[in-house]
């Protein structure tokens, strides 16, 4: 078997709209500085650097080398990881392989993005993911293939959009207790629901930000003495190419949350994830999918992911608090959007989230989600 | 690094253009012999990991184009956006973590899709470099303009050595059926070709190909069970820093790089090595690498004809490992060198050690 592999430190900048304050390597180096400080480590004890960024948004190809010197780790190894909506998390689950199979004995991940580089056009970014002949002119974009899989859970279960309104409501309750975090401002219900509609039943308070921000997280086989959030669980899992295979209803669709989640449960040794997990950092690009991946990653029955957020078990001090930093809806620079999902669950377990800390966390869940309705899972826990 | 086996590796006849081909298509014609080679069935594939450059591609998330091909869907896989050299880093780990028994690496690049010289122009920094024009050939002719005249490790560089260098590699790759350069050159035909990017001339500049390749890995026990005979034994990789200015034109991190893998790899010497396989992006660089790996004098060096032979994106360097591997398959040597770039002039550099059982 591998080594086992730790979390010491976790950092990001503060996430804004526009970052002009910094050019890339200069937002890198704010959240590597952080991480650094979080571990209690300088550069030189780490032996390699995983990086990520899509670079069709910033128009910069070879992102990560161009913003290499944030990392303050030129001269060491470096490896780009680079996968849609789950850069982050495959950044993650890369740092987390280079330690467990013994390349690396400590490897930091980071993840940055500037879409305000895109000039509110990341979603011409996002449609050039799709064939250019059978899929570009009808269902490509990051809205469109969300708004079918919102629409087809809508229909099966019934679901009302004020159902869906309130998890954007009580994310951004949870931004405000996060510095870090982009959109801070509450909102209601009745403000959500008289937001635009961007695709049905997708409004526009229903989607997530674009954001410009950076994250870094260190992994280690030998962490010490030091706070430690242990990798338990990781796995992850793709579907077909075509939008019209990986959608519900499709003969080859697979449930890939649901099948990553299952694997990394069985790897974490977790049968009632329900009961056995305390706090969620979900990678939800809408308020619709976080109903639907609670679901799927059996938080709760089919069809009944809402009773989470009106029952007040999802809200901060609730009992299954569900991305008390405030989550995808509030903060999302693409490229690190999935780390930033496992550094907060690292400070969860290691009890240094501040103002957004749950009582009592030893075992948290994190997923990433992404082109292709690709998803991984990582499972964090306080032993190893 | 724990020895990670290679049960097969394949690659596809590099070319300027593949108009028969989609991205999907040149990646499966290397997944179906590599799989048949290694005799083994694609539910047999634990994970991939596939090496492809969004901007070549002109796709953003590239990989979500060839995630049927290389028979990802249902399983974990990953995707690194640099050379495949570095993939295989990760391929590497992903086996040695115990979570996977086999992993498959699939590397392409279809230059002809799009306009390289544009791309690379858009790999430099946006305000202080592009505006003066540079793209990766120009940074090349100023790599070996910096070095013309200057000593090199053991003499001193000059126009000759070029078209020297450029004659071999074009006379290696007319014998290779998969190079994209196809007839041999003489140093007087290089010298003859136009002037590029000075010093270097059009023969002094690898060429930009469509190709894929894909090298198929297992852990210790399946490989010594499949009768695995060539391993992995030694990975490093360096990057320095981006702008031109502060890096120099000399060896890159190439030396980083290789003294890592050789450390791994328990070789005393880089001397102690048999056959080479580097991408070498101009002849200057073919000089310049040799030199800098301080390999022995009869060396089988770049025998394929390198990537001045074809040049296919993120799979150029996963070629170079191909190569060797299959040269101390058949017994060719006992220890390799493969080495991959990504990044104008060499910014980021991985250098493998393979060795025969």
């Amino acid at each position: 078997m591998g080594e086992r592999v730790a979390i010491i430190g976790a950092g990001q900048t503060d996430h804004k709209s526009r970052r002009l304050d910094v050019n890339a390597p200069e937002l890198v180096q704010e959240a590597v500085d952080r991480a650094l400080l979080d571990a209690g480590v300088g550069p030189d004890a780490i032996d390699a650097v995983v990086i990520g960024n899509m670079e069709h948004f910033e128009g910069i190809h070879l992102s990560d080398l161009y913003a290499s010197e944030g990392t303050r780790c030129t001269g060491k190894s470096h490896i780009k990881v680079a996968t849609g909506g789950t850069t982050g998390s495959s950044l993650a689950q890369a740092a987390y392989y280079f330690v467990a199979g013994g390349l690396y004995q400590t490897v930091m991940a980071v993840g940055w993005e500037r879409l305000s580089d895109s000039e509110g056009e990341t979603t011409t970014g996002i449609v050039t993911a799709f064939d250019p002949i059978y899929e570009r002119p009808t269902l490509a974009g990051a809205v469109s293939g969300l708004a079918v899989m919102a629409n087809q859970y809508q229909v099966r279960h019934h679901i009302r959009p004020e159902d869906a309104a309130l998890v954007v409501v009580q994310a951004r309750q949870n931004a405000a207790r996060n510095p870090h975090a982009h959109l801070r401002k509450a909102v209601t219900v009745q403000e959500v629901l008289a937001s635009p509609m961007l695709s049905t039943p997708i409004r526009y308070l229903d989607m997530c930000p674009t954001s410009d921000g950076a994250c870094a997280v260190v992994f280690t086989s030998q962490p010490g003495d030091r706070p430690a959030a242990w990798c338990r669980g990781v796995a992850s899992r793709h579907n077909h190419t075509y939008l019209g295979d990986c959608m519900e209803g499709a003969k080859s669709y697979l449930n890939t949350l649901a099948l990553a989640a299952e694997e990394a449960y069985r790897l974490a040794g977790i049968v009632d994830p329900r009961r056995e997990i305390d706090v969620v950092e979900m990678y939800e690009p809408c308020t619709w999918a976080a109903l639907m991946w609670a679901e799927f990653v059996r938080l709760a029955p089919p069809g009944e992911g809402a009773s989470l957020w009106q029952s007040g078990a999802a809200a901060f001090g609730g009992e299954l608090p569900i991305n008390p930093s405030g989550g995808v809806l509030c903060t999302n620079p693409i490229g690190a959007t999935g780390l930033i999902r496992v550094a907060e669950a690292s400070l969860q377990v290691r009890r240094r989230a501040g103002d957004r800390q749950v009582d009592d966390v030893h075992t948290a869940l994190t997923t990433g989600f992404g082109g292709s309705n690709w998803n991984e899972v990582m499972i964090l826990g306080d032993r190893p | 690094m724990r020895p990670v086996a290679i049960l097969a590796a394949a690659q596809t006849r590099h070319v300027a253009r593949r108009d028969d081909a989609n991205y999907a298509e040149l990646a499966f014609e290397v997944v179906r012999p590599c799989l048949d080679r290694a005799r083994i069935d694609h539910t047999r594939i634990d994970t991939v990991v596939t090496a492809s450059s969004d901007f070549w591609d002109g796709r953003t998330i590239s990989d979500m184009a060839v995630q049927d091909a290389v028979g990802a869907a249902g399983k974990s896989a990953s995707k690194v956006s640099m050379d495949g050299v570095f993939a295989l880093s990760y391929a590497a780990a992903r086996v040695n973590s115990g979570a996977y028994r086999t992993c498959l690496v699939v590397a392409h690049g279809k230059a002809s899709e799009g306009n390289p010289r544009a791309i690379s122009t858009a790999a430099f920094d946006p305000i202080f470099e592009r505006p003066l024009g540079l793209d990766d050939h120009a940074a090349l002719g100023l790599q070996a303009s910096f070095l013309l005249g200057t000593d090199v490790r053991n003499g001193r560089l000059s126009e000759a050595d070029l078209a020297q260098a450029a004659a071999e590699a074009w006379t290696c790759s007319s014998r290779n059926p998969n190079a994209h350069r196809r007839e041999a050159r003489t140093p007087e035909q290089v010298l003859a070709s136009p002037m590029a990017d000075s010093p270097l001339r059009e023969d002094m500049i690898a060429p930009d190909s469509d190709g894929a390749c894909a090298i198929l890995l297992a852990d210790e026990e399946t490989g010594r069970r499949e009768g695995a005979t060539v391993w992995l034994e030694g990975f490093g990789a360096a990057t320095w820093p981006h702008p031109l200015g502060t890096r120099g034109f000399r060896y890159g991190a190439i030396r980083t790089a290789a003294a890592e893998a050789v450390r791994q790899a328990r070789l005393e010497k880089t001397g102690a090595i048999d056959v080479v396989e580097v991408h070498d992006a101009s002849s200057a660089q073919s000089i310049l690498w040799r030199r800098a790996l301080d390999l022995r004098a009869d060396v089988d060096f770049n025998p394929s004809g390198g990537a001045m032979g074809a040049q296919p994106g993120f799979a150029t360097g996963l070629v170079r490992v191909a190569e060797v591997y299959e040269r101390l398959a058949r017994g060719e040597g006992k220890v390799g060198l493969a080495h991959g770039q990504t990044g104008f002039v060499g910014q980021s550099h991985g250098v493998w050690i393979l060795r025969r059982a």
